[in-house]
């Protein structure tokens, strides 16, 4: 075997109070691709940034080549010889794609002291050649497809003699046919003997890829096999790990009465396309699926924010083609947004406006909104949903991230509408403020409201949905009910694999 | 800000600047108190006088409030009242004038206004930019429309002559600020203009139909043009395409000055309404203290009023900007 070009000795990291990273080993040898997955938050994009230089190990030892390596920066790990490609592309747009690829290196001038710009495209075409790249080197970087950046990214990381190239999650927002260039492109270094860290939630690709997957779990190494030895079903129970420790409420009784809600293969490309399912009165339907799976972007146009385009979708029986979200509101039909601060309120106005607003049209009297009549509404709507606020007219900005979130839900629930669709309910809320908001959605449903609750967060979605669609590449790919509702199937569902045979879906 | 109440801290020290304003270019301008009767003579015509002259400025702050509470601006406020001005300028000043002229200068005014804010609602164009566009337009309009003419036929129409006295403009202004005020202050449509204005983005997700307030605001503006239109040839008695230049900036700054954010959602109608008297005191008592000034200084008095304006401006947005940033800490 190839000595280890890289070796990772019981690293550990904490920031604040939290343990990211604890004792972890790693070895990555030359031409090597190492897979690493696990859930969000185990420690996968601490362990990047601390060999990509972005932090430093709080214990341990990183090994580079044989010898005791500290990576004080980026820009030092970049010599060395370490690539990394972060999820989000640091590029600039407006500028051309010389520019871009050779931006961290000296240009070539003419005698007058500018910029040689012929030596630099012709710099820049040797160098996209060289990978196999046909891009035009003077092209606008914004004028580049989502692929051609990458490439464009992989060109400049590698063009420093890396020996180590380190992605993040770079399929997330790829086609298939992308991806399968982009797997072309790394095969052909990985023969080049560069070694390749692939960080990603889409087993299926680490399957083609990858020659040996490392499991992380609540910032541990806790597996890691060759591929061939291995199967997804495997990779998801260590990355899972752990059995379901919190405990849901479910006081509801009542059985799904009539729909209310219904698509047929509703569409709009390519946010999402052919999605249908039912919704009926007094259940919760869990949406899961990976971020950019077109689950938010599903329940904005049911909520009329913009129109589908082919597929018909159903209100309570009737055509439902809303021109915005007023028509929706009206009807009867909310949607609590994702992120609170840029989707759902404004942060330096009060609570009192915050709230009202959702019931303002039935607050007014000939235009005016009484301001007796609003206080009122307003504080018994902060005493029933617990929203604790010194007062009425305090900035939502002063409010804690549960209590914006409460806030946001009293908007709508005041004027009780009969479908409540809930995009990512909890996140970024505390721990007491989690357990309320999960305690009022069973309430809801008890109440004979039908509710679509999307959230990326596992044993959320499980238990308390009864039952749960799980969305991948814009579309439903799998309905899982009762046992089935497991997180190894929603995961297998969710990076495209199905169920029983372990095969990428295709459709 | 909570614009409930932190404003109105603001309008008390406004309001106080502004007596003390009026302190000081009494005392300057030389006039003399021999008598009560006299004094308050003196004043009532003053004040008379500061309204009357300032109505255009009242009636189109009041509009420029509410567009920069939504996080937008009108530019196009000067050329859109001369170009109302200059229409209704053509017809020739009989009676007829009320049932002609008049009608026609109130569609154009709507027109003019609803033309912006479709711009701003369906092109998604930034409103600076779009209101920069039909200020210059609209003002190549009034050339077309006058030429290099000056036209006053507005003295020869019966009872024209109110609309620019202190009893009509009064009239106007009270409708607007004492009636139409506090019933927008409290309306549901204001509300949606602050959401609008606060994060347009989130103001879709709560249901406000964003582009048709936008036509709204804009088109509101457009009626305030005609408004101000009637008493400004009221009371100039005559018009040309070149009228009311740098109108704009002067709303602007006045508006400003009252306290509302040109970032969008905040502003007060009572704010505005001071910042323009804060502005029409200091013109005034310019041109009225040169008489003494032009002894003791080297220039005249009444050259230092751009001057004056300007740091008005600065000094209004960054108490404006402390006050939010106190807000937020």
């Amino acid at each position: 075997m190839a000595r280890a070009l890289l070796q990772l000795d019981g690293v550990e990291k904490a920031f604040g109070g939290v343990q990211a990273l604890k004792q972890t080993d790693l070895e990555v040898d030359e031409g090597e691709v190492v897979g690493l997955i696990g859930e969000n938050g185990a420690g996968k994009s601490t362990l990047v940034k601390l060999i990509s230089g972005v932090h430093q190990p709080d214990r341990g030892t990183i090994y580079w080549l044989g010898k005791r390596l500290r990576v004080m920066s980026p820009h030092h790990a970049t010599q060395a010889g370490i690539a990394t490609i972060h999820q989000e592309l640091a590029f600039f747009g407006t500028l051309s794609v010389a520019e871009n690829l050779l931006m961290a290196e000296s240009w070539p001038r003419t005698f007058w002291g500018g910029t040689d710009w012929r030596a630099l495209f012709h710099e820049a075409r040797n160098r996209l050649s060289h990978f196999d790249l046909k891009i035009d080197p003077e092209k606008r970087f914004d004028s580049l497809s989502s692929a051609e950046k990458q490439e464009v990214a992989i060109a400049r990381a590698l063009s420093q003699d890396a020996r180590l190239l380190i992605l993040d999650e770079p399929t997330a927002s790829l086609s298939e046919q992308e991806v399968s260039r982009l797997f072309d492109h790394l095969k052909r270094l990985r023969n080049a003997r560069v070694a390749i860290i692939y960080v990603s939630h889409r087993l299926d690709e680490l399957k083609q890829l990858s020659d040996r997957v490392v499991v992380l779990r609540d910032g541990e190494c806790v597996a890691s096999y060759r591929t061939q030895e291995t199967d997804v079903n495997r990779m998801v129970r260590d990355m899972v790990g752990r059995p379901l420790e919190q405990v849901y409420p479910r006081g509801r009784t009542t059985a799904p009465g009539r729909p209310v809600l219904e698509l047929e293969a509703a569409t709009r490309r390519p946010l999402f396309h052919d999605v249908s399912f039912t919704l009926r009165t007094g259940e919760i339907v869990g949406l899961a699926g990976l971020v950019g799976a077109g689950r938010s972007e599903l329940a904005r146009a049911i909520f009329g924010l913009y129109p589908i385009t082919s597929g018909q979708m159903l209100l309570f029986g009737k055509g439902w083609a809303p021109r915005g979200a007023d028509e929706a509101v009206r009807a009867g039909l909310v949607y609590i947004p994702e992120e609170r601060k840029r989707q759902g309120l404004v942060m330096d106005h009060s609570v009192r406006d915050a709230i009202s607003i959702g019931i303002s049209d039935r607050l007014t009297r000939w235009g005016i909104i009484p301001p007796k009549r609003e206080l009122e509404r307003v504080q018994a709507a902060m005493g029933r949903y617990g929203i604790r606020a010194r007062s009425p007219d305090d900035p939502i900005g002063t409010l804690s991230g549960g209590n914006q979130q409460k806030t946001l839900i009293a908007r709508w629930l005041d004027r009780a509408p009969q479908v409540i669709i809930l995009d990512e309910p909890t996140r970024g809320v505390d721990i007491g403020a989690k357990a309320e908001i999960h305690r009022l959605i069973d309430e809801l449903a008890q109440q004979g409201k039908a509710i679509l609750l999307i959230s990326s967060d596992l044993p959320e979605i499980l238990g308390m949905s009864d039952r749960l669609l799980v969305m991948y590449d814009g579309t439903v790919v799998s309905e899982l009910t009762g046992e089935r509702m497991t997180q190894e199937n929603v995961l297998l569902a969710a990076s495209g694999m199905s169920l029983n045979t372990s095969s990428p879906i295709h459709q | 800000m909570n614009w409930h109440e932190a404003p109105d801290m603001r309008n008390w020290i406004l309001l106080l600047l502004l007596l003390l304003e009026i302190a000081t270019f009494t005392f300057l301008s030389g006039v003399r108190f021999d008598s009560a009767g006299d004094f308050t003579a003196y004043f009532q015509s003053y004040l008379g006088d500061l309204i009357t002259q300032s109505t255009p400025t009242l009636l189109l702050a009041f509009g420029m409030t509410l567009v920069l509470i939504t996080a937008g601006i009108d530019l196009s406020v000067g050329s859109m009242v001369a170009l109302v001005g200059c229409i209704m300028a053509s017809f020739p000043g009989n009676t007829e004038f009320w049932w002609t002229a008049v009608p026609l200068g109130l569609l154009t005014g709507l027109t003019l206004g609803f033309l912006n804010g479709a711009l701003v609602a369906w092109l998604d164009v930034p409103p600076i930019i779009t209101t920069l566009g039909t200020m210059i337009f609209y003002r190549g309009l009034c050339f077309v429309v006058m030429g290099d003419l000056e036209k006053a036929p507005f003295i020869t129409v019966p009872g024209y002559e109110w609309l620019g006295i202190f009893s009509g403009v009064i009239v106007m202004l009270g409708l607007l600020y004492l009636i139409g005020g506090p019933y927008v202050y409290h309306s549901r449509w204001l509300r949606e203009l602050f959401m609008m204005g606060g994060n347009r983005i989130a103001a879709r997700y709560a249901g406000i139909p964003v582009q048709r307030r936008t036509l709204q605001v804009y088109t509101l503006i457009g009626f305030l043009g005609f408004l101000a239109a009637l008493s400004f040839t009221a009371r100039n008695s005559s018009i040309s395409a070149g009228s009311l230049q740098g109108f704009e900036l002067q709303v602007i700054v006045a508006v400003v000055l009252g306290g509302t954010r040109v970032q969008g959602g905040s502003g007060t109608l009572l704010g505005a309404f001071l910042g323009v008297m804060l502005i029409a005191v200091l013109e005034e008592g310019l041109r009225g203290a040169s008489i003494w000034g032009d002894t003791y200084l080297p220039f005249e008095i009444s050259h230092l009023e751009y001057i004056f304006l300007g740091a008005l401006l600065l000094i209004g947005v960054w108490v404006s900007n402390i006050a939010h940033q106190r807000s937020r800490a």
